[in-house]
């Protein structure tokens, strides 16, 4: 191990992904000492090539969402092959904000009552009400662009989105004119896409490339909207650091941990707090990787759910052929509009709980030669150019998240064999697809048809199921009241270990239908308030 | 990776194997015709140089094969993926294909400050609002 001098910090962070980013900014701003490890590097927006002709070439290598695909220095294997889905995640400063879609959907207050609306899986030890004000906050640090008064939502006087939301454009009109003959929700898209000058953030030039690193600096991802910030308020963040283990001292207090840098050097960061923020695979591996004889089944462990409950969110997409033209490689991808009608429960249905439409763009010609979401149709061959045609610039896709229940069998274990370029055990993820999904699924699918014909497509094509679908990890350090049935409390710290907090997406105990990232970054600005307020009485290691 | 590859015959086989793919009709070239075999061939393996090895690999298996042969039996090898990779993205590499279809890439097209404003998206709001709210609240405890 290293005998360089390790700078001691009130806060160590593991993660600089959306978490990460919220808790370093307020630290910062309220004076801590923060030290940040990430095993990451900045995103290199220079290979993001939206409006090049070797966009959708260049896309699936530099910004794959996988990362058994993408293998980056940055990267960890994950073993998948007992899961009907893959884990899909960016290692590096931003997290997964870099690839994500911005969809900015805060959870609805039934999401955090579960148990008590529907007699299922657990209620949240907060409400939508108590989250209410971390969310407005976080959305104007973050940059999102939206309308408020939703009626999906509780209407509350002067909640509004800092910036107006993106166009509907046509295929927003469309739809939205359908789901008024309906009868049926929509509501302009909530995004974290910047629709006019805001703080460094540019305004949208709709070029549909969100997903792959946004060129233009318009999306609101966490290097650009907290990073900055932070370190100028002091923040040390330390790159190319792959953290190996917590290590836990004689007062069964969590001291720091032990990372690796990019020369292969061991050192040991120490810290009074530890935030633990690398994503909901990443979080259960790294405290099942620090077990030890006195703690065999890993840290913060004592009610055997650290990597259970695994969560990923089943997704859907189903595609409508329109004779007009739409443009529909171009737009914020991003959403035009949502869905929430068919979220709440209604047991008539087949199944408990909902899931979330987004509408997006279908992309450029290269995708629409692509299996997913086109499905078997064939493409290849005499007919190529006639349904290039058809697909081209003609089309709209209505994308579904469904909410998948709390399963301890679904979960993340460390795999026996594989290792990451460190010698790092790699988490192994098991999860199968519930009936309850399934019926989910199913049933939204149709609807989702029926929307897209309402609309006027003459043709609906709803894709294949494929498991590269694993954007949100969550659940697998469930939050709660009781230590025997949870990892953690209501503000993120580790019932076993008082100076350790779990930031991150792992500790949902359900996973509503939502894109996570909202109700990510204001859980982590309530849990990293209450950590400020409750500096006096925090115990740290001796 | 050197200049003399993808050779000659590597750029024979793949043009059959494209025109496969992507033949001459409703106005449109075949792919070997648009240059899916030749400068736009080296643009994708100079953006994707991780491509070289799998198609030189796919076109020694499909060399002196009939085309159509081929492809089927690159289906059912698992060496498709790579050609349905290649191909189309070459082909639309060419700005005349490009612009025949009517796709002048992304373009950068900012966002009107009026448009979310317009009176039609508030008139369709306006039935959305009109039908109430719809999520059930949090329960008394």
């Amino acid at each position: 191990m290293s005998d360089r001098p390790s700078v001691d910090a009130d806060v160590l962070i593991i993660g600089a992904g959306a978490s990460g980013a919220v808790a370093a900014k307020r630290l910062g701003e309220a004076g801590f000492r923060v030290v940040c490890l990430e095993q990451g590097t900045w995103p290199d927006y220079a290979r993001a090539r939206a409006g090049q002709v070797d966009f959708e070439l260049t896309a699936g290598r530099d910004w794959a969402w996988d990362p058994n695909v993408r293998q980056a220095p940055a990267d960890y294997p994950v073993d998948e092959s007992d899961s009907d889905i893959t884990a899909l995640m960016y290692n590096g400063v931003g997290g997964g904000t870099v690839i994500y879609a911005a969809h900015w959907q805060r959870n609805m207050p039934s999401d955090f009552r579960v148990r008590s609306l529907d007699g299922i899986a657990d209620d949240w030890p907060l409400t939508y009400e108590d989250l209410l004000p971390y969310y407005q906050r976080v959305e104007r640090d973050v940059g999102v662009s939206g309308l408020g008064g939703d009626t999906a939502f509780p209407q509350v006087a002067g909640d509004d989105l800092p910036m107006p939301p993106v166009p509907l454009g046509r295929m927003g009109r469309r739809v939205a004119d359908a789901h008024n003959r309906l009868g049926w929700h929509w509501w302009p898209g909530p995004n974290a896409i910047a629709t006019r000058p805001y703080r460094n953030l540019n305004p949208c030039v709709q070029r549909a490339a969100c997903l792959w690193g946004c060129v233009d600096g318009a999306k609101s991802s966490f290097d650009r909207t907290h990073w900055p910030e932070a370190i100028a308020s002091g923040v040390r963040l330390v790159l190319g650091a792959r953290v190996r283990r917590l290590e836990l001292g004689p007062d069964g207090l969590v001291a720091g941990a032990v990372y690796v840098d990019r020369d292969g050097i061991e050192h040991l960061q120490r810290a009074s707090v530890v935030l633990l923020g690398a994503n909901g695979i990443g979080t259960p591996r790294l405290l099942l990787a620090s077990a030890t004889d006195q703690r065999p089944d890993g840290l913060a462990n004592s009610s055997g759910l650290v990597g259970k409950r695994l969560m990923m969110h089943p997704f859907a997409t189903v595609v409508g052929l329109f004779e007009e033209e739409l443009q529909s490689w171009q737009g914020p991808w991003g959403q035009h509009i949502h869905s929430l009608e068919f979220y709440e429960t209604d047991e008539r249905r087949g199944f408990v709980r909902g899931a979330k439409w987004g509408l997006q763009p279908t992309g450029g010609p290269v995708s629409t030669t692509r299996g997913y979401p086109w499905g078997p149709t064939p493409i290849w061959g005499p007919g190529f150019h006639g349904e290039v045609g058809r697909r081209l610039g003609r089309s709209a896709m209505w994308g579904l998240i469904a909410e998948d229940l709390p399963e301890e069998s679904n979960q993340v274990v460390l795999d026996p064999t594989l290792v990451d370029s460190d010698g790092i055990p790699a988490p192994k993820i098991v999860y199968r697809m519930s009936e309850n999904s399934r019926r989910m699924l199913e049933f939204h699918t149709a609807r989702a048809r029926e929307s897209l014909e309402a609309a006027g497509a003459y043709e609906v094509v709803i894709a294949p199921q494929i498991r590269q679908t694993g954007w949100h990890l969550l659940g697998t350090a469930k939050m709660g009241e009781d230590p025997t049935t949870s990892v953690v409390d209501g503000w993120g710290r580790s019932h076993d270990i008082p100076n350790l907090y779990i930031i991150d997406g792992s500790v949902w105990p359900t996973s509503a239908g939502m894109n996570p990232t909202a109700t990510i970054a204001a859980l982590a600005l309530r849990f990293t308030d209450h950590l400020i307020a409750e500096r006096r009485n925090q115990v740290g290691p001796s | 990776m050197t200049t003399s590859v993808p050779s000659d015959r590597d750029r024979t086989v793949l043009a059959g194997l494209a025109d496969v793919l992507i033949p001459a009709g409703a106005g449109m070239p075949a792919a070997s015709v648009a240059g899916v075999s030749a400068e736009w061939l080296d643009a994708v393996l100079a953006a994707r140089p991780d491509l070289v090895d799998p198609l030189l690999a796919i076109l020694a298996m499909a060399d002196g094969l009939d085309p159509e042969r081929a492809v089927a039996d690159l289906r059912a090898s698992g060496g498709f993926g790579v050609l349905a990779e290649i191909v189309p993205n070459a082909y639309y590499m060419n700005p005349a294909v490009r612009a025949r279809i009517g796709y002048p890439l992304q373009q950068a097209v900012a966002i009107d400050p009026g448009e979310d404003e317009d009176e039609e998206a508030q008139a369709l709001l306006a039935s959305v609002r009109d039908r109430g709210t719809i999520f059930r609240p949090t329960p008394p405890q």
